[in-house]
């Protein structure tokens, strides 16, 4: 019993992929890492990892290394989607026969399940300590996200995506390396689906859409320019800029022109690594529903503590936390995120971290964990 | 160069105090509210899905698009413990009618009344672009509503998935509390009482006010028209009861007629079924009370001893037609001896 309610639950979430046109959006971005994201997804100035590309190329100068992730694997997931997992997994629910399908849409109002994955490899090479590095990422990203509502005649609203993305880059310093100039340049083919399947659906025993039948595709390039600015006081305070050109992707969703400011500082003190960072991210208002001018939604801000830095890149043990669009996640002692590392070879991250999903910041909070793995050198 | 380590702890300690500093002022920073459209829409679906009804009816209220309306019109479904799930889904059930299953979720306060008649209004009269959903909605609406005049007026009853009328079965008027009688009167020329009147009071203007007054306004549309002019004579020979008599039998009858309004209740019955008639899933045809109403067909009855009578005649009242958007409790005594439940 279990497992056919389970089964009919992951056909119906990662095969089939229902959906529905969620009219409030969160803002959509790709490649979003576990670092960023427990630092309050800041990352204009601060990104210093694999993932810096995905925010500004010119922050590729933070990286002093080499660095491959071979692979690396990123796992997003909502609270309700952990809720549904256990009920899933307890026999909380079955979901045999109509009926039982329609309770648990009623009991599953509100819920909003939200799973995402990361996949692929990274590459960067430092070539110069003033901050020549040269990047590419190939990344597969699949991302479901599911809502129940309305109470009265329920309805599933669904979207879901499957990205692949590829991207190169290069950093490069002007004179001594205050002033770092970045450019990227990226492929990205799309499917994605979004739609609602309602009770009349289920009980005229509609076929769910498909992402392979129904889904829209579509693919393009564009190419993101960035700068950062680093001061050579002891607080290595960062000013980081970029501009992401839009993409079009044909009849998929096309990705939005985006200008991004961020600031960040890094202290050092004995076997301690302190980061500040702050971003402010789509100054022109392009993402989100039309008239959403939140400024606390683009508001980004958070602090990292390395322990026993290896490099200039990576510690043992790394601690954040911060603030993503108004929120804090509850994690212990208000962490929101734990990185483990052995150099590059193996690298463990562990997020938590609250995302807007209406329509202004405090308005409908989807909390989250992200679970991350690389292998690499 | 050499670093004065005074200095260097000064300026650290400087730098992350300020950090600090703007890390707490910022905390938390959340707005305070909606400042557009879709913001407003959201509220209104969040509360929705949290079953905050009244609060629901105050956001989805200021909404001026159709979701939006049809949301608020949730909203106060919802608040009478309306949903169309648990309609929708027993209507499925081919065990179950459409009748029986509506009788159990008529709105028993006048509360609940006023609150399906704005959602019925809101989804009929005020969205511009309806779908199946919204027409199967208020056919259900306006069935409750026209169901909770009928179950006031023929005491309906469902017993074991049956509806019952005050008729009876086989159906029959005079078993109705409405149903015409005859009164007698004292004849001197017999010396006892004998049949004088033919009494029938009409089925009342708040039944047909309340299934074909506007929703809006809530204003009678009740005609009332008397005949008392009529008589019929009626010739006894060895009555059980009355003996050998010949008297006039005088009409005194209250016939009322409603012109269907426009945002009414039935009107809207009649809308939504024709809408949802060519595409619905569900067969509700049951529940086209419109059409089972306005037949044009007149009432004929035999109130003994008198022979069989018509109210409805040219001579006195005009006799109903099909599909006018006017009812007559001719038409309606017709549809309730044979309501099709």
């Amino acid at each position: 019993m279990l497992k056919k309610g389970l089964t009919f639950w992951i056909v119906l979430l990662l095969v089939t992929t229902i959906p529905g046109a969620l009219k409030a959006v969160e803002y959509r971005r790709i490649g979003q890492d576990y670092r960023s994201l427990a630092m309050g997804n800041t990352g204009i100035a601060s990104a210093n990892n694999s993932s810096a590309l995905f925010y500004n190329p010119a922050a590729m100068a933070n990286i002093f290394t080499w660095w491959v992730d071979f692979p690396f694997i990123q796992a997003t997931y909502s609270e309700d989607a952990e809720a549904l997992y256990k009920m899933a997994q307890n026999g909380s629910f079955n979901l045999d026969t109509q009926q039982e399908q329609i309770d648990f849409m009623n009991d599953f109002i509100g819920q909003h399940p939200y799973i995402k994955i990361d996949a692929g490899t990274n590459l960067f090479i430092n070539m110069d300590k003033k901050g020549l590095t040269l990047g590419a990422n190939y990344t597969y990203e699949a991302t479901l996200d599911i809502e129940v509502r309305n109470p009265s005649l329920p309805e599933i609203h669904s979207f879901a995506r499957l990205d692949h993305i590829r991207q190169t880059g290069v950093s490069i310093p002007v004179g001594l390396g205050k002033l770092v100039l970045g450019i990227s340049y990226k492929v990205i083919e799309r499917k994605e689906l979004d739609f609602t399947y309602d009770l009349n659906n289920a009980l005229a025993n509609d076929d769910f859409p498909t992402l392979d039948k129904d889904g829209t595709k579509g693919s393009g390039s564009g190419y993101d320019i960035g700068f950062l600015y680093r001061t050579a006081s002891k607080s290595r305070i960062m000013i980081g800029g970029v501009w992401r050109k839009k993409i079009d992707l044909q009849d998929a969703t096309a990705i939005p022109e985006e200008y991004a400011l961020g600031t960040a500082m890094i202290h050092e003190f004995g076997v301690f690594r302190l980061v500040a960072a702050m971003d402010y991210r789509d100054i022109t208002n392009q993402l989100g529903s039309e008239g959403d001018k939140s400024f606390n939604r683009r508001l980004h801000y958070g602090l990292e503590l390395g322990i026993l830095p290896l490099s200039k890149n990576t510690s043992w043990l790394t601690l954040r936390t911060g603030y993503n669009q108004g929120y804090q996640a509850t994690g212990y002692l208000g962490l929101t995120g734990v990185e483990l590392a052995l150099g590059h070879s193996l690298i463990l991250g562990y997020t938590k971290y609250i995302e807007e999903t209406g329509e202004y910041a405090g308005q409908k909070p989807s909390p989250r964990t992200v679970v991350y793995i690389s292998f690499g050198f | 160069m050499r670093v004065n380590p005074e200095k260097l702890f000064i300026h650290r300690a400087i730098s992350l105090i300020m950090v600090f500093t703007v890390c707490w002022m910022l905390q938390g920073c959340k707005d305070t509210g909606a400042t557009h459209a879709m913001a407003d829409l959201e509220t209104c679906k969040i509360l929705l899905d949290k079953r905050n009804w009244s609060e629901a009816i105050d956001a989805c209220n200021d909404l001026e698009d159709d979701e939006g309306k049809h949301l608020a019109a949730i909203a106060y479904m919802g608040r009478s413990g309306l949903t169309m799930a648990t309609i929708l889904t027993a209507l499925s059930d081919s065990s179950n009618t459409p009748t029986s299953l509506i009788f159990e979720q008529i709105p028993d306060t006048e509360a609940k009344r006023l609150d399906f008649k704005i959602a019925l209004h809101k989804i009929m009269g005020e969205i511009q672009t309806k779908d199946q959903s919204m027409y199967l909605e208020a056919i259900l609406l306006s069935s409750l509503l026209i169901f909770k005049e009928l179950k006031t007026l023929l005491g309906l009853t469902l017993v074991n998935g049956t509806l019952g009328t005050c008729a009876g079965d086989p159906a029959n008027i005079e078993n109705c509390a409405f149903a015409p009688s005859i009164t007698e009167v004292y004849n001197a020329t017999y010396d006892k009482n004998v049949p004088g009147k033919l009494v029938f009071g009409g089925l009342g203007a708040s039944f047909y006010q309340r299934i074909g007054g506007d929703l809006t306004t809530d204003a009678s549309v009740t005609d009332t028209t008397r005949d008392t002019l009529s008589k019929i004579t009626l010739s006894l020979i060895n009555d059980p009861k009355y003996g050998t008599v010949s008297v006039d039998v005088t009409y005194d009858v209250t016939v009322d007629s409603a012109r269907i309004g426009r945002s009414s209740p039935l009107y809207y019955n009649k809308l939504a079924s024709e809408a949802y008639a060519t595409a619905g899933t569900v067969d509700l045809s049951s529940l086209n009370f419109y059409s089972r109403m306005d037949t044009g067909t007149n009432f004929s009855i035999v109130v003994s001893p008198l022979p069989s009578i018509t109210f409805c005649k040219n001579d006195g009242i005009t006799p109903p037609v099909a599909s006018d958007l006017i009812i007559n409790d001719c038409e309606m005594l017709s549809f309730l001896e044979n309501p099709g439940f």
